[in-house]
């Protein structure tokens, strides 16, 4: 809360062109938003890629910024590049990888107990439709109210709420169920 | 900003009844925790080159403006100079109008008005005068003629 100040002067300084406070904000905002596209994609790489344009993008646009809140801005054109990326190219290739990741972690029984929490969280988003697993992410990365989200979405906030219910829902039942790999080493 | 539990739980009691709205925000905050658990970071070297991306890109962009700032600045001032100059284009007369004008004022000047008046005058005179002689001198002739014929005819009669 005490912290919309110092946002506000930030990106005063920003739209100056001040390296160091853009500097400041890629601190400030790169693990949520890095988290945000990880779990969309699944991919560091591109993950990392997509964070690098987004504050490319921001930077651009900065100036355009009239107030408000700044996490739903920059949240939003997360979401716009996520879907320009995925219109464009991704959505195949995701699917090429993702069978491929899933093969690899069938060959890896060794895998660390976290990694594999992580991965089939990853798979379960996977297996989640892209508008509801976005959904899910943008309200935990993005730490947003079902009001915001339906905003930004422009539709109801019933049918949003029932996606994300839902989602999570599904997401939990996968979560729960028995770790098939685990089983096979022990 | 996420909402509070109890707010989560009013929120879904407007679409659920009173159990399934609590047991469905539990779902979801178990389901969240879950995310919560395991959240990716970028690596520390991927922020750095971010961060220098962004330096350079702010420094070329801050030059970008300042070059459009230049070329503002040209071009206001040619406007400026443009319309100086026409300024003193409708304020002063340009030497070709100017030169017409001169000619016209000596043209239209009373000496030489008042020497075409007489030069008029003059032809007129000659013409109106040459003309009433003209006419005189036909009309002598008729009359002659007819006075010569008058004398005859009178000479004749008394003749028997």
């Amino acid at each position: 809360m005490s912290e919309q100040p110092e946002i506000a002067e930030l990106l005063d300084e920003c739209k100056r062109g001040n390296p160091d406070a853009l500097g400041r904000l890629v601190e400030l905002y790169a693990a949520r938003c890095y988290g945000y596209f990880y779990r969309l994609t699944g991919n560091r790489e591109v993950s990392e890629e997509l964070l690098s344009e987004l504050y490319m993008r921001l930077l651009e646009k900065i100036r355009s910024f009239e107030g408000g809140s700044f996490e739903k801005w920059l949240f939003t054109i997360a979401s716009n590049l996520f879907r320009d990326r995925l219109r464009k190219q991704y959505r195949q290739k995701r699917l090429l990888e993702e069978k491929t990741r899933i093969a690899e972690i069938e060959s890896e029984p060794e895998r660390e107990i976290d990694s594999a929490l992580s991965d089939r969280l990853q798979q379960g988003l996977t297996r989640l439709d892209a508008e509801t697993a976005e959904l899910i992410v943008l309200r935990f990365y993005g730490d947003f109210s079902f009001k915001e989200l339906s905003e930004m979405r422009s539709e109801p906030i019933g049918t949003t709420l029932s996606k994300v219910h839902r989602g999570l829902k599904k997401l939990k039942e996968w979560m729960e169920q028995p770790d098939e790999r685990k089983q096979r080493t022990t | 900003m996420k909402e509070s539990r109890e707010q989560l739980e009013n929120l879904l009691r407007c679409f659920y009844d009173e159990d399934q709205a609590v047991q469905a925000a539990s779902d979801m905050e178990a389901a969240e925790s879950l995310l919560a658990a395991d959240s990716p970071l970028p690596r520390p070297e991927v922020l750095v080159h971010i961060k220098q991306s962004l330096r350079q890109r702010a420094i070329a962009l801050s030059r970008k403006r300042q070059f459009y700032r230049h070329i503002l600045t040209a071009a206001a001032a040619c406007l400026a100079a443009a319309i100086g100059l026409w300024n003193i284009h409708l304020r002063f007369e340009s030497p070709v109008a100017l030169q017409k004008k001169i000619v016209q004022d000596f043209f239209a000047d009373d000496a030489v008005l008042s020497i075409s008046s007489s030069l008029d005058d003059i032809s007129e005179q000659i013409y109106t005068g040459s003309s009433a002689e003209k006419e005189d001198s036909w009309a002598n002739e008729v009359g002659n003629e007819i006075e010569e014929m008058v004398l005859i005819a009178q000479a004749d009669f008394w003749k028997g």
